[in-house]
């Protein structure tokens, strides 16, 4: 018997288009997981099977060794938060906090309490209308919280806020799942959300998990090409080729000669102090800024355009051919064969 | 938080590979749904389909065959294309001057804001919930000779009845195309005018295209409520002007010609089959509508004068010209109701309250006093907005649901348009219906036409729809995830439909309720059928009053008809202001 959520071959159809096709994935209790994913991906679709709210078409899910597939919805102990927050409009952000709770006894002290917790103190009499996006989605936190559910599931729970608040929330939502131990899988197509927020993060395209994996690991050891792309890395050259020897120099590893390594954005670095005639010389193509740094797409003989960095307000014509440097933490190696 | 991890004994240990594994409803679910299905099945079947089916049968069958010769004889008789001819003519001129009078209306009274506007939406809404008896008594006191309007000699004429259709309809189209124009985002029109559309143009091309399916289904109710139109035209047409269902009444009730009655309520059928099936088109084409806003950034206040910084050519012309047609409307609407009241206090050369005070004698023509048949109407109201509450709350109820499956989802469909049936089949049909199929129904050795229940019954049968009507587009609009929100946090399928389905719903059930009194209290074709001659209801009362000669009866009948005008707008209005006072609180 293994605790916690172990969904097993799930598959999810709509009509004859297969959603989710044969997905296996394992939660511990007390552990974030997030499925990460472009949209249609099936990722939603799968956090609504487990909920109970699509029917399987195949495989199982179970929790804590008990397979819940029989179990309607409101038995399975497992909260659901969605993107728009479906808060109650006819009840006020107490009434929809305290909805699911099965005690009746100090349900107030409760409801402060957790409306404390996802810094909403004294919201309670509110009526929800009056909430702006970013308390509403606190609220539906809370609420979700409220019945101390087993699994916690969020579908996309922070899309529908802009992108300052966005991050904020990813981090207050972070803590609030640790501080309360809570069990939870989160959807989203939002890679740095779902790296802030989650223990492990599982990469879902075309209804199949490509590879689940702590942050860092699955940043530094994409499993393939297609995991890779999605996360962001725009460049893969064979490591026996020419133009490769700078990265693997840099890299500081012996790679098969068949392996590939990934540059993601800034694996190229603007050299700013003169120097090495040997460097990797680029040629601008045009330049972009990012919170205030200057992003410049360069034309590196043998690897393509790539997204080098420099220094903020630098401009560059372009033409120009800029001699750079690499930055090993934006490398990686994905295994041969791919 | 210490439960992060809570152990469910009750959960039943299954699971291995079927096929869709679906958590299967309790047995409790199973029942509640049954009877939710059955109770108003049931109902509409034993009283409506079954007498409906009986009185088709007397026009077809003739010593156990079937014999298609009444239809060949009834078609034969020139009268009988007149009146279908006219009931076509009326129901469509009424029908085209209502959406021409109602969209400006609807545009002036929900796309603006100014003072004293729920004022006049009030009124405007007043002749739709008035009894038919009492508009076509309202229309006949403003267009006799000696009448304000009398010197138009336009009494018993084709055109006081098109208008007193219009009155009565006019409110319907307001409401709905209003309705819809009030959430319509402005942005789209506000594109089409960047791109150099104008005013007009963009209203055309943009605007309109968007009203469209409000409009057809405003459209096409108002010409099934003038097609089966009975009171106003039985009132106000004489013997000259008649619909298909003044016809059949007259039949029945003059000729005693029961073929011909039953013929005609098959052509009626056919054409109130026609219409609905025009009208769910539109109506599903409206649930389908997007890009809806708030009311409160797409309505703008209404002034006069243009507002400084606007320029010539954008439309402001267009909007005072829709306000003049609008308050000339509101004019012509108040007229019948103010006459009304003003001629029930008129006794001969003064004024009096006469009329009024003699409510409480028979008048020499009745069987009961005014009062006493008040008090028989409003006790049935109560009986039949009970039952059509019941029936039709149900109805919204299971015709709400989205089931997964394609036949359930087929099934709904049926039921919506199954229970619709009774809106446009006319109530004289049901009534008369009730009087050949309840005479030992199904074999059994009673005779319900003598029984009082009947009348109840008959008005909860022509309600339903009403309170379908009202109810089915709050419990549509509820979005599924609100009840799955619900459901994750733990709450049981008949938590779910009480605190989400029934609480959201229970805003628009004080609505349906004043409707379905409305209704029941104005109800005029079926009652006319069934009411005991020792218990008429109101409207039976003051159709018997004008149908005597003198003065004094006649003005008996007016002040009835105010009474009965003032009952039912005060209990509409009653109920819609429930409904407001209950989205602020509680809720």
């Amino acid at each position: 018997m293994s605790a916690g959520l172990v969904v097993s071959d799930a598959v999810v159809r709509y009509g004859t288009t297969t959603a989710v096709d044969g997905v296996t994935l394992h939660v511990a209790p007390g552990e974030v997981v997030a499925l990460l994913g472009p949209s249609g991906c099936g990722k939603s679709s799968l956090l609504r099977a487990v909920a109970g709210l699509e029917p399987l078409a195949g495989g199982s899910v179970a929790f804590d060794g008990v397979a819940v597939d029989d179990v309607p919805v409101h038995r399975r102990g497992f909260g659901l938060m969605f993107q728009d927050g479906q808060l109650f409009a006819h009840r006020d952000v107490a009434g929809n906090v305290a909805y699911g709770m099965r005690t009746a006894a100090d349900r107030a002290a409760r409801v402060d309490e957790l409306l404390d917790l996802v810094g909403l103190a004294g919201y309670g009499p509110r009526p929800v209308a009056t909430l702006s996006g970013g308390e509403r989605q606190r609220v539906a936190l809370a609420r979700a919280l409220a019945p101390a559910p087993r699994l916690l599931l969020l579908d996309e729970p922070l899309s529908a806020l802009d992108r300052a608040l966005r991050e904020r929330l990813a981090v207050d939502l972070r803590a609030v799942l640790v501080a309360t131990g809570t069990t939870a899988v989160l959807v989203t197509h939002d890679q740095d959300e779902a790296f802030a927020v989650a223990d492990r993060v599982a990469v879902m395209r075309a209804g199949r998990l490509l590879q689940v994996d702590a942050p860092a690991d699955l940043w530094r050891r994409p499993r393939s090409r297609e995991v890779a792309e999605f996360l962001g890395y725009e460049a893969f050259v064979e490591a026996s080729s020419v133009a490769a020897a700078p990265l693997v120099e840099a890299l500081a590893r012996d790679l098969r000669d068949d392996d590939v390594v990934a540059l993601a954005e800034g694996a190229f670095v603007v050299r700013t102090g003169g120097g090495d005639p040997d460097a990797v010389k680029g040629e601008v193509r045009g330049v972009t800024s990012r919170r205030g740094r200057s992003e410049v797409r360069v034309d590196v003989e043998g690897i393509g355009t790539v997204t080098a960095l420099a220094p903020v307000g630098a401009r560059f014509d372009a033409g120009t051919v800029l001699p750079l440097v690499v930055d090993a933490d934006a490398l990686a190696v994905l295994p041969a064969g791919d | 938080m210490t439960t992060a991890t809570t152990t469910r004994p009750d959960l039943p240990v299954t699971g291995g590979p079927g096929r869709v594994v679906r958590p299967r409803p309790s047995g409790g679910t199973v029942v509640f749904w049954a009877v939710a299905v059955a109770v108003p099945l049931l109902f509409l079947g034993v009283f409506f389909a079954w007498p409906v089916v009986v009185m088709v049968g007397k026009g077809f069958v003739a010593d156990g065959h079937l014999d298609l010769s009444g239809f060949a004889e009834v078609f034969s008789r020139p009268r009988t294309w007149r009146i279908v001819g006219l009931t076509l003519a009326q129901a469509s001129i009424a029908t085209v001057v209502s959406v021409l009078l109602g969209v400006p209306g609807a545009y002036v009274l929900y796309r603006r804001r100014f003072r004293g506007r729920g004022a006049v939406r009030a009124l405007v809404t007043v002749p739709f919930v008035l009894p038919t008896v009492v508009v076509g008594v309202a229309f006949r006191s403003l267009l006799v000779d000696g009448g304000p309007l009398g010197f138009l000699h336009l009494d018993g004429t084709f055109a006081a009845i098109v208008s007193a259709l219009v009155f009565f309809n006019y409110a319907v189209v307001v409401r709905a195309v209003g309705g819809l124009w009030e959430r319509l985002d402005p942005r789209a029109a506000q594109a089409a005018r960047a791109l150099g559309a104008s005013p007009w143009r963009a209203f055309r091309t943009v605007t309109l295209p968007a009203l469209t399916p409000a409009i057809a289904s405003a459209a096409s109710l108002t010409f099934l409520f003038c097609a089966t139109a009975f009171g106003t035209v039985l009132v106000l047409g004489g013997l000259q002007f008649g619909t298909v269902e003044t016809e059949i009444w007259i039949q029945t009730t003059q000729f005693l010609d029961l073929r011909a009655a039953a013929v005609l309520s098959v052509v009626q059928l056919v054409i109130v089959a026609g219409v609905l099936v025009v009208a769910g088109r539109a109506r599903s084409r409206q649930e389908r509508a997007l890009a809806l806003g708030a009311p409160a950034q797409t309505v703008r206040p209404l002034t006069f004068r243009r507002p400084a910084g606007r320029p010539r050519g954008d439309g402001h012309a267009a909007a005072l010209g829709a306000v003049a047609v609008t308050a000339a409307v509101v004019v012509l609407l108040a007229l019948p109701l103010v006459n009304l009241v003003v001629r029930s206090l008129r006794v001969g050369d003064r004024w009096g309250v006469d009329h009024y005070t003699s409510l409480g004698t028979t008048g020499g023509a009745l069987t009961v006093t005014v009062w006493q048949a008040t008090l028989n109407s409003l006790r049935v109201a109560v009986d039949a907005t009970v039952l059509a509450l019941v029936v039709g709350g149900l109805v919204a109820l299971v015709v709400s649901r989205r089931p997964r499956r394609v036949a359930g989802r087929r099934a709904v469909a049926g039921l919506d348009a199954l229970f619709m049936l009774p809106l446009g089949v006319s109530a004289v049909t049901v009534g008369f219906g009730f009087l050949l199929s309840m005479h030992r129904p199904f074999g059994l050795d009673v005779d319900l036409r003598t029984s009082p229940v009947l009348v109840p019954i008959a008005q909860a049968v022509v309600a339903v729809p009403l309170v379908v009507r009202t109810v089915l587009p709050v419990l549509r609009a509820i979005d599924p995830r609100l009840r799955e929100a619900a459901a994750t946090l733990g709450a049981g399928p008949g938590r779910v439909l009480r605190t989400v389905d029934l609480t959201i719903a229970a805003r628009s059930v004080g609505l349906a309720v004043g409707f379905a009194f409305a209704a029941s209290l104005g109800e005029f074709g079926a009652t006319s059928f069934l009411a005991r001659p020792d218990r008429p209801t109101l409207p039976v009362v003051i159709f018997r009053l004008i149908g005597r000669p003198g003065a004094d009866t006649y003005g008996m009948a007016l002040a009835a008809s105010v009474v009965l005008a003032v009952l039912t707008a005060g209990i509409v209005a009653a109920c819609e202001r429930l409904r407001a006072a209950g989205t602020g609180g509680e809720w």
